[in-house]
């Protein structure tokens, strides 16, 4: 089985077979990237994700596995396709996976998902965040995602007024 | 969030209902841009009103989606702030000053009122026309000053289907100004300029045939001289078929840019013009039942960039979706069968008639000369108590153009140039019909600018009329009059009548109409006739659908641009069949309907918006014209109700904590509350 070294911004190594690689859109271009520039059709590439530490790597790849049957989504499905599949895709499995996670590390899943072109895993994180703020007031939004008012002057109160017709009903 | 890119909280957005959305917004201000984004709106949009994701964003509107977005929830009138009973019996009709300040209700308990459209809505005047000898009143207008206003009513009487309108004057203390017999009732009457408006009457020419004479009315009539004319006739229609003119309304011709297509005349053109137009809509039309939406204030250009696939692809839902879209009266063959019964008066009106110059084929051209016209006035409408005179020389221009002999307008040759009573053309627009009684076709007549004859003519004698009235009992008596003349062979007859410039057949019954602000746009209720119906006799007509289907007509072409086919429903069978009237905004329309329900939709999306309740029928609808946030409502359950917009109350400062609101029409597919 061929293999693949994926390695996290902070130095750890992950083997995992080509095959499940290739389900990221970015590991795949890079696998194929490799083979092209390398002679030795048997060397074993090696991929750097500079962007991404272990233990969000580590997930991202755990998500792999455990989907590896997939069907492969597109990446540039419009969104409201998107919005369907993540429907689908979201399994008992997907929810266990999520549960435990705390926003911030949800927050990193997104960004590597996107960068190593994973829909599914987008989808369901991005998901996951929208159902954080589905409801709640603009204050539990804020301590919700840790967010702090930046608003200068009279902006906060500019920017309520500006919404209050969405309000009352 | 902060080490997210804008792309990827765009991606998280996409999930969220609007109102997460303007929560996130004001969290912070990377949010705050993010949440303003108009591909994100547009997206919301398209999903929130459940609207084609390729439909173009409203041209007369602020370009931006959120904007949009908050117009639909914030400024549609929805909210029921004011519930007035004062009228005791099923309210008819509601209509708007032009300036927005007043408006006039009229109902089956016999009175006008006139309310100033303020909060809350205060009555100004009042009148009870039951004491003109009124059954009731059914419908009123305001002239473009909004100094005079125009009640129509339905005469006292068992069967009654003689109605009268009365004006009233707004600056002077509610004053009768004058009064004028119309009929049948529903024919209305509508201002046609500042002082003039436009009345009707029926002549029964012979069995199931009959005549329409539009009259021209001074408002204010002055009591010096008995030969000062109060009324000028404007056109005779021929009615076959039991049919008659009704609802008359007046529409100012608008000039489109578009140069090979500016003219308002464009529809009075050769044929093939008309079978390419017919041709035209008729592709729109199938477009427009796929969609639902009326086109709005869009240019034509965009119009066809917008259509969709052709017919064949799509199944189409519904009992009666086959659509004729055109018929044109002069197609229709009547038989012989209706046999030649002649009405009193036509000897000595075919004796006074000048025969037609032209063929009839092509013939559109008023034939009758002032003389005639006058005493034919004195014979049939002397009832009516104005003075009747000649005809208006209106048609002059339009005469010599069309090459008549100048002989025959001689009269009205000498008379000085007056001024223009209006200079603009206008677009004379009503219900008829051809198959049947019940009305379900659109007529218009360009009505050019003309003056007011103010001289009358004083026709014969007594003595000259008493002798020829009786010559014509003499003739009727011998059977020897004017055998030739057979009223119900149109073709023959069809140069004693002003020809209509257009009829457009909605098949079914035409139920209430009206102008978009611009008078660009005519929509009209109708309830359609089973597809394919063959009429068997013009005493039974078709039955109706219980939906009321919307058309729009473009009024610079005259052709129907769009039809929705939509909630609104209608109970009464044909007999029984009454007005819903519907009035247009520059951004919505609003139709009443008889499920106890008011409805409004944009009209440019298309959408129904809202549903607004009564606790009947509701009869007719009006929006403010200046501030379109306020709409009224009347209805059969006696009251006026006063809605208005979520923006308009904070405005007001109206608590709208207690208020009852209408129910939003739109699905909301996310099921966020």
């Amino acid at each position: 089985m061929a293999l693949v070294r994926v390695i996290s911004s902070d130095g750890a190594a992950f083997l995992v077979s080509q095959r499940l690689a290739k389900r990221s859109g970015k590991l795949k271009t890079e696998i194929e990237t490799f083979r092209k520039s390398s002679d030795n059709s048997e060397a074993q590439p090696e991929i750097r994700i500079v962007t991404i530490r272990a233990e969000i790597l580590r997930l991202v790849l755990q998500w792999l596995q455990q989907h590896q049957n997939d069907p492969v989504l597109p990446a540039n499905q419009n969104e409201q396709d998107g919005r369907g599949d993540a429907e689908m895709g979201q399994s008992q499995w997907d929810r266990d996976f999520l549960a435990p996670m705390d926003l911030g590390i949800v927050m990193e899943l997104i960004l590597a998902a996107n960068h190593l072109e994973v829909k599914g895993l987008l989808d369901i994180t991005c998901k996951l965040v929208e159902s954080k703020i589905t409801g709640r007031t603009v204050d539990e939004i804020r301590t919700a995602f840790k967010l702090k008012s930046d608003f200068k002057g009279n902006e906060e109160e500019q920017t309520r007024l500006e919404n209050r017709w969405c309000v009352e009903n | 969030m902060e080490d997210i890119p804008d792309s990827l909280i765009l991606h998280i957005f996409d999930y969220l209902d609007y109102k997460d959305v303007t929560s996130v917004s004001q969290t912070c201000r990377q949010l705050a841009r993010v949440a303003n984004d108009e591909i994100l709106w547009r997206n919301l949009f398209h999903r929130h009103f459940v609207i084609s994701p390729n439909k173009f964003i409203d041209p007369l509107c602020t370009p931006s989606w959120r904007t949009e977005f908050i117009r639909l929830i914030d400024e549609v009138p929805i909210i029921e702030t004011e519930v007035v009973t004062k009228h005791t019996d099923q309210v008819l009709h509601v209509a708007f000053s032009h300036d927005g300040k007043r408006f006039a209700t009229t109902a089956k308990d016999g009175y006008v009122y006139v309310w100033r459209s303020g909060y809350p809505v205060k009555l100004e005047y009042s009148q009870n026309m039951k004491t003109f000898s009124w059954k009731y009143t059914q419908f009123s207008q305001f002239n473009e000053s909004d100094s005079l206003l125009l009640v129509s009513g339905v005469l006292f009487g068992l069967h009654s289907t003689s109605g009268e309108i009365a004006i009233f004057s707004l600056k002077d203390n509610f004053e009768l100004q004058c009064r004028t017999m119309s009929k049948p009732y529903d024919i209305f009457g509508s201002w046609y300029s500042e002082m003039f408006f436009l009345s009707g009457n029926l002549h029964w020419l012979g069995q199931m045939v009959s005549k329409s004479v539009i009259w021209l009315n001074k408002a204010s009539q002055e009591a010096e001289s008995e030969h000062a004319s109060v009324m000028n006739e404007l056109y005779r229609f021929y009615n076959p078929k039991a049919s008659s003119v009704r609802s008359l309304m007046v529409a100012n011709c608008v000039e489109v840019e578009n140069p090979s297509n500016g003219e308002c005349s464009r529809a009075a053109t050769n044929e093939e013009e008309k079978v390419d137009q017919a041709k035209s809509s008729q592709s729109l039309d199938i477009r427009d039942i796929r969609t639902g939406n009326p086109l709005s204030n869009l240019p034509l250009e965009r119009e066809l960039m917008e259509r969709e696939p052709p017919a064949s692809q799509r199944s189409l839902q519904g009992g009666f979706q086959s659509w004729k879209p055109f018929e044109n009266v002069s197609d229709i063959n009547y038989s012989d069968g209706y046999c030649s019964e002649r009405s009193p008066g036509q000897s000595s009106r075919a004796s006074l008639q000048s025969p037609s110059d032209l063929d009839s084929a092509d013939n559109s051209t008023e034939e009758t000369c002032g003389a005639s016209s006058s005493q034919l006035s004195n014979e049939l409408a002397g009832c009516v108590g104005g003075t009747p005179a000649k005809r208006p020389k209106s048609q002059k221009k339009h005469r010599d153009q069309r090459d008549i002999s100048p002989s025959k307008c001689s009269s009205v040759e000498d008379e000085s140039e007056d001024e223009f009573l209006d200079p603009r053309p206008k677009w004379l627009i009503f219900t008829c019909g051809s198959k049947t009684y019940t009305p379900h076709q659109l007529g218009f007549k360009k009505i050019n600018p003309m003056s007011f004859n103010g001289k009358i003519d004083p026709g014969p004698t007594l003595k000259e009329r008493i002798e020829e009235y009786k010559r014509r009992k003499q003739l009727e008596r011998t059977g020897e009059q004017d055998a030739s003349i057979n009223w119900s062979d149109h073709a023959r007859v069809a140069h004693r009548f002003d020809e209509v410039d257009k009829i457009i057949d909605l098949h079914g019954h035409v139920i209430g109409m009206a102008l978009s602000p611009d008078h660009r746009y005519l929509y009209v209720n109708s309830r359609p006739w089973p597809e394919g119906y063959r009429i068997s006799s013009e005493l039974d007509p078709p039955p109706i659908a219980q939906e009321i289907d919307l058309h729009v007509i473009d009024l610079t072409t005259l052709t129907q641009v769009g039809m929705m086919r939509r909630a609104h429903r209608a109970y009464t069978p044909n007999d029984e069949c009454f007005f819903i009237f519907l009035d247009a905004s520059d951004l919505y329309i609003a139709s009443g309907a008889e499920d106890k329900h008011g409805y409004i939709w944009d009209r440019h999306y298309g959408i129904s918006l809202a549903k607004i309740p009564h606790k009947d029928v509701v009869n007719s609808v009006a929006f403010n014209p200046i501030e379109p946030e306020m709409l009224i409502t009347v209805s059969d359950d006696m009251t006026i109700k006063v809605w208005r917009s979520r923006n308009l109350c904070r405005k007001l400062e109206i608590n709208t904590e207690k208020l009852k609101f209408g129910t939003t029409l739109y699905s909301v597919p996310k099921g966020n509350a």
